[in-house]
């Protein structure tokens, strides 16, 4: 006798190929049949998706574009405001790195009170060497106070208003600045020039001046604090039949391109007028 | 302001252009400006605000440029941008050598020869080459302050 019907043979080889059909799908046998059947499909879909966003789209498109219209003007805008923004931040940047710098300095030398302030021009007129800062007697600006930045002495304060000053640098024609040589001590003298040329000059014969020897105030004359950096001797101009050597100097600050300098504001210059003798 | 913040920190050898002379010798050549003098006082007395040279030497400076521009273009060239050439060398030397004299008279006085070759030769050749582009600008703006009349 037979226990099971036909029915249930049936099934059960409906399962087994099903079973079968799984086991090999799953082993990855029948990828290629299955690239093979899927391939018209997978088409046919395409093409019904394409037509259907094309249908949507010709009936949504002109809402669509005036909003994107829209959407990119106000992108454009917020692009450009943020371009300005940006520039705005490069340039506050550098100006905090300069102003970074400048506090340094300051703290390194705790002894001298500083105020900081943008260079804001120079003098129209070629001969002189002076430059406008944006700070005056408001902010405790007075005249004669001495200029520096981190690199060392730019020059002194000429003439100031409320809101602004005039600083005579050191390489005016009209300038002249004691100095000492950092390695000898010696004293000298350090003048500027029309072309901003600096020269040391009354350096005694028998001094050893070698270039790189660095120049620092000597604070004599009581018109800038001693010990400040002027620059380093490039050349030396040594003849015999000279009383005094000179040199040229490159100063340590970059006159020509300062965004920022510091006054010392606590320095008062000494008025040696009445100790001179009369004329 | 463009003089002082520009112009000045642009130099050739020591050189630098003179901006305000420029304008003052390209605006007193328009034909139909009336006040090129007060505008020279005007920018004469702002460069000797800004400037440390002493007694007003840049205005004295300027108003004699002034005078000398309208001399040329009245009595030698009727052509403005030969006068504007000649104007602008002439009135390079002229204020240049006036400021070395002034800082003489005051006592700050500046070698005249190095003054001349690495400065004065300079900015005449710089206010040369701008001369012809702002006495274009310039001449754009004097038509469209006193723009022509049109008889109807």
């Amino acid at each position: 006798m037979n226990k099971f019907s036909p029915q249930f043979w049936q099934r059960l080889m409906l399962l087994l190929i099903i079973g079968g059909v799984l086991a090999l799908a799953l082993g990855g046998y029948l990828a290629p049949i299955l690239k093979v059947a899927f391939t018209p499909l997978i088409g046919a879909q395409q093409w019904l998706s394409n037509k259907y966003i094309a249908v949507v789209e010709f009936f949504t498109m002109p809402r669509d574009v005036a909003t994107l219209r829209q959407l990119n003007s106000e992108l454009e805008n917020k692009v450009s405001s943020l371009e300005t923004q940006l520039i705005q931040l490069q340039d506050q940047l550098r100006e905090a790195q300069v102003l970074y710098a400048l506090l340094d300095f300051a703290r390194a030398r705790p002894e001298n009170t500083y105020v900081a302030a943008s260079v804001i021009g120079r003098d129209p007129v070629p001969f002189l060497r002076f430059i406008q800062i944006d700070k005056g007697t408001d902010d405790g600006i007075r005249h004669g106070m001495p200029v520096v930045t981190q690199q060392g002495l730019v020059g002194r304060v000429d003439a100031v208003t409320a809101g602004a000053a005039r600083v005579q640098l050191i390489t005016d024609a009209n300038v002249n600045v004691n100095v000492r040589l950092q390695s000898s001590g010696v004293d000298a003298m350090l003048s500027g020039s029309v072309t901003g040329e600096v020269t040391l000059n009354m350096v005694p014969q028998d001094v050893v001046l070698k270039p790189g020897e660095l120049i620092l105030t000597s604070g004599l004359g009581g018109n800038y604090p001693a010990g400040i950096v002027v620059g380093q001797v490039v050349t030396v101009r040594k003849r015999e039949t000279d009383l005094f050597q000179t040199a040229s100097i490159q100063p340590s600050v970059d006159l020509t391109n300062m965004p920022a300098v510091l006054v010392i504001t606590n320095f008062r210059p000494s008025d040696l007028t009445p100790l001179q003798p009369p004329k | 302001m463009l003089q002082s913040v520009i112009f000045s920190r642009l130099p050739l050898l020591s050189g630098t252009a003179d901006l305000v002379l420029l304008v003052i010798v390209a605006w007193s050549l328009q034909k139909k400006v009336k006040n090129a003098l007060v505008w020279t006082l005007v920018g004469g007395l702002m460069v000797s605000y800004v400037s440390a040279m002493p007694a007003y030497a840049p205005l004295i400076g300027y108003i004699l440029v002034f005078g000398f521009t309208r001399l040329i273009q009245r009595r030698i060239w009727q052509v403005p941008i030969l006068t504007m050439i000649t104007a602008t060398v002439l009135g390079t030397f002229v204020t240049h050598i006036l400021n070395i004299l002034f800082l003489f008279v005051t006592g700050d006085p500046i070698p005249f020869q190095e003054s001349i070759t690495y400065i004065t030769l300079p900015s005449a050749l710089l206010n040369l080459l701008l001369a012809l582009p702002i006495f274009v600008l310039v001449t754009d703006l004097a038509k469209w302050v006193y723009p022509e009349e049109v008889e109807v």
